[in-house]
């Protein structure tokens, strides 16, 4: 059940009313039923998966409950290690087995032996790398002693399976998001506003800007062979802007939907395209996945605690793991490689006090070609194609390729203005921050504005059809 | 709460009001034919020009899918029926991308609305599953659009969703899909050159002994409430304007049934014709593992050109 399909809308009616009108008498029952609601949720794509999710509560639930029994730090050292082989197995054999096969055998091959590793084409479960994280996040910092294990796993459940945010995040940490599942929720109109303006303002990023985008983003790295010069650079800018609007659409609405429920997550994105240093990205973007990383294996690993070299080394190692994340693929690897490296570039002239003195505007727009360049190879199916793009971008492009952008399916000519006020507004919320922007705005002016999106939405949205979420895949 | 809900009910009113304007204002069947261009080689255009613009009668319509579309040459059949009977019996093959009764329904009404078939083939396949056809909701009149059976198909629902979508498309952008002048050809037959590959073919074949064989796990699926309802309606259609009905069963490669699951049914309303399955295991009939190349196509023309003949009485 994606958020933008009518199904979606029929059952956020009906859980919303259900929750806020059957279920309120007590915190326990309001919990159960998002535990209902959310299994529905996601057994909607395809129940067999239901299983892992709950194999994935149990485990943790249970780990931490015995890790809080015992002060035997090397049982609670075992009990830790059981959640994150169960949690990580499922993940590495969902997600990574057929990739670790292929590369495998094809690394044996190279070498003149053939060998009969059969791959098992196995379906991957949409979310398993967002709720198998979030679940770690609440066993390690029951392990570190920073949260008490919770008794109610019903509680739990409901953290885990928390439908708004299951499939694509925000990753919330135990820390943060379970302890919302104790309290009482009472309804905040305030609260539930502004989810519905994050809400509409996610379907207008995702539907309007990201969906529009992918045709031609599409058109160009589905036939990498036929594409040259320009076409390839304003693809490659292209996808960059409509992965952002994808994901952090897909955020703003788990976390508006969310606040119906008088939950607060985590903010995801900052405007990461506005950031002038590499570091200063990494701050802004994919936020709770960046910081989930730096928390559970860059400080593990020594994080900045050890000497300049090893720092890096840490780094190196977090941002390539972190590109495996996103997916089975040695792009990939080499996406998160690249932003390794720069950000250890970055750190190496911090180091030496070497200041490069650019103008903020400078700085940020070398910054967005880095970004963009690096987003080739997430968006390639494969290395070669992702290098077969960078070196037609040095040579010229033929009439057709140009008319290629525009025809119909490419929808890129429809998406300029669009694309255009988008920008515009980004800035405007961004200046005044997002609460205030229509907080103090007369009820008519602020109407006038949901209406006009709406509209806009209608008017230029790919609405018939449209592409799925970019994130579901991982 | 009392407040929030109350204001959500005031701002979506005005928005509720647009979508009942929406449906009761008048849906543009051209534009509804044309706004599907893009799928199924723009064929929406032509099926729209044939039954609403074309001058030319059609005595004998084919319905179906991308099957029907690839097998039929209804322009042969044309000719051989005009030369058996010596009279001008007009023949075209107005069959559509993708399985969905709801579809051929849409189409059936149209065709009887404008022109007068005496005689309508309908495909069959296998079985008919649930299937929802991808543009019903596009083609759909408003009638159309809240006589689904809701209860027998969730896609229902998101039907009216895209209904309002199309709608709301045809007001702000009507000119950019419907096209001027082209030229009405009397005949809807498409047909490919290529030749299938084996280790596809054999693929299929292994998955219709799967499908459809001794323990075939599709043996139990005969046709599902919602196929039923648009059957039906078909059917009474057919009855209402004295249609004779024959049913044409075209299956994937490697059939093993050698008639639909539902083929009891089929009888009841019309003669069911079964071409020869074993003389089709012939990998140079086969475009791909479901649709007949050029000559496969002719192959079964020629012999559904034979049925034709020997049901004469109708036809004369």
């Amino acid at each position: 059940m994606v958020f933008n399909s009518p199904v979606f809308a029929v059952f956020l009616i009906i859980v919303f009313t259900l929750y806020w009108f059957v279920f309120n008498k007590n915190v326990k029952l309001q919990n159960l039923f998002i535990v209902i609601a959310s299994y529905f949720f996601y057994g909607w794509w395809d129940w067999r998966f239901l299983s892992l999710l709950f194999i994935s509560s149990i485990v943790d639930f249970s780990t931490a409950w015995y890790m809080n029994q015992t002060a035997d730090q090397r049982k609670r050292k075992i009990l830790l290690a059981i959640s994150l082989i169960t949690n990580l197995g499922m993940l590495g054999v969902f997600k990574y087995y057929d990739f670790f096969i292929t590369s495998f055998t094809n690394a044996f091959a190279t070498f003149g032996i053939q060998l009969n590793a059969n791959t098992l084409n196995i379906i991957l479960p949409v979310g398993i790398s967002f709720y198998t994280f979030q679940t770690l996040s609440y066993t390690i910092e029951v392990f570190r002693k920073n949260l008490a294990p919770t008794k109610d796993f019903i509680a739990f459940s409901a953290f885990i399976s928390f439908f708004p945010q299951l499939v694509a995040g925000p990753i919330e940490r135990a820390t943060r998001l379970l302890p919302q599942f104790y309290k009482p929720r009472i309804f905040n109109f305030r609260m539930a506003s502004s989810g519905l303006q994050l809400m509409l303002w996610g379907f207008f990023k995702k539907i309007v800007i990201a969906d529009n985008l992918s045709g031609y983003v599409d058109t160009v790295y589905n036939d990498p062979q036929n594409f040259h010069g320009i076409p390839v650079v304003i693809s490659t800018i292209c996808f960059a802007i409509q992965i952002y609007c994808d994901f952090s659409g897909y955020s703003d609405i788990a976390i508006g939907c969310a606040r119906l429920f008088g939950f607060d997550l985590m903010k995801n994105f900052d405007a990461p395209y506005f950031s002038t240093s590499p570091k200063e990205f990494w701050r802004r973007w994919h936020i709770s996945l960046s910081t989930w990383f730096r928390d559970y294996v860059y400080v593990p690993l020594g994080g900045n605690r050890s000497t300049f070299g090893r720092v890096q080394f840490n780094l190196m190692l977090t941002f390539l793991v972190s590109g495996l994340w996103h997916g089975a693929n040695w792009t990939f690897l080499i996406w998160g490689g690249l932003h390794g490296a720069a950000v250890c570039l970055e750190n190496i002239f911090d180091h030496r006090k070497i200041k490069l003195h650019l103008n903020k505007y400078v700085a940020g727009s070398l910054l967005f070609l880095f970004v963009c360049f690096v987003w080739i190879f997430f968006r390639a199916s494969n290395i070669e194609e992702a290098w077969m793009l960078i070196g037609n971008i040095f040579h010229s492009s033929s009439m057709a390729e140009w008319q290629a952008m525009f025809n119909i399916k490419s929808k890129l000519q429809e998406t300029w203005p669009s694309l255009i006020l988008f920008i515009l507004l980004e800035i405007l919320i961004r200046k005044t921050k997002a609460r205030n922007f229509f907080s103090n705005r007369s009820t008519t002016i602020r109407w006038a504005c949901y209406y006009g999106i709406i509209i806009w939405i209608l008017i230029f949205g790919a609405l018939n059809n449209p592409p799925s979420f970019i994130y579901f895949q991982f | 709460m009392k407040k929030f809900l109350s204001k959500i009910l005031l701002f979506l009113t005005p928005l509720l009001i647009a979508v009942v304007v929406i449906f009761i204002l008048p849906y543009n069947r051209k534009f509804a034919y044309c706004y599907i261009k893009g799928s199924c080689y723009n064929r929406g255009e032509w099926v729209y020009n044939r039954i609403f613009e074309s001058e030319t009668p059609i005595d004998i319509a084919f319905i179906g899918t991308s099957h029907t579309m690839n097998t039929v040459n209804d322009e042969i059949v044309e000719d051989s029926l005009n030369l058996k009977f010596n009279k001008q019996i007009h023949i075209a093959n107005l069959s559509y991308c993708w399985e969905g009764l709801n579809t051929h329904y849409l189409i059936l009404k149209d065709l009887v609305e404008n022109k007068s078939p005496s005689t309508i083939v309908f495909e069959v396949r296998e079985h008919e599953h649930k299937t929802d056809h991808t543009v019903f909701s596009f083609l759909a009149g408003t009638d159309d659009v809240f006589e689904q059976p809701f209860l027998k198909n969730s896609d229902c629902f998101l039907n009216v969703y895209d209904a309002v979508i199309s709608r709301f498309v045809q007001f702000t952008s009507e000119d950019k899909y419907i096209p001027h002048g082209n030229t009405i050809k009397d005949h809807g037959y498409g047909y490919g050159l290529e030749i299938a590959d084996t280790n596809e073919l054999k693929e299929q074949s292994r998955l219709q002994e799967r499908k459809y064989g001794e323990d075939g796990f599709l043996l139990d699926y005969t046709m599902t409430p919602y196929s039923r309802f648009y059957f039906n309606k078909m059917m009474e259609i057919c009855k209402e304007k004295n249609i004779h009905v024959y049913f044409l069963y075209l299956p994937a490669y490697g059939d093993v049934m050698g008639k639909p699951l539902d083929y009891e049914l089929y009888k009841q309303y019309g003669e069911v014709l079964l071409p020869p399955q074993e003389k089709l295991r012939k990998q140079t009939f086969w475009l791909d593992r479901s649709h007949l190349n050029r000559d496969g196509g002719t192959f079964v023309t020629e012999w559904l050109i034979e049925q034709l003949l020997s049901s004469q009485e109708h036809l004369e």
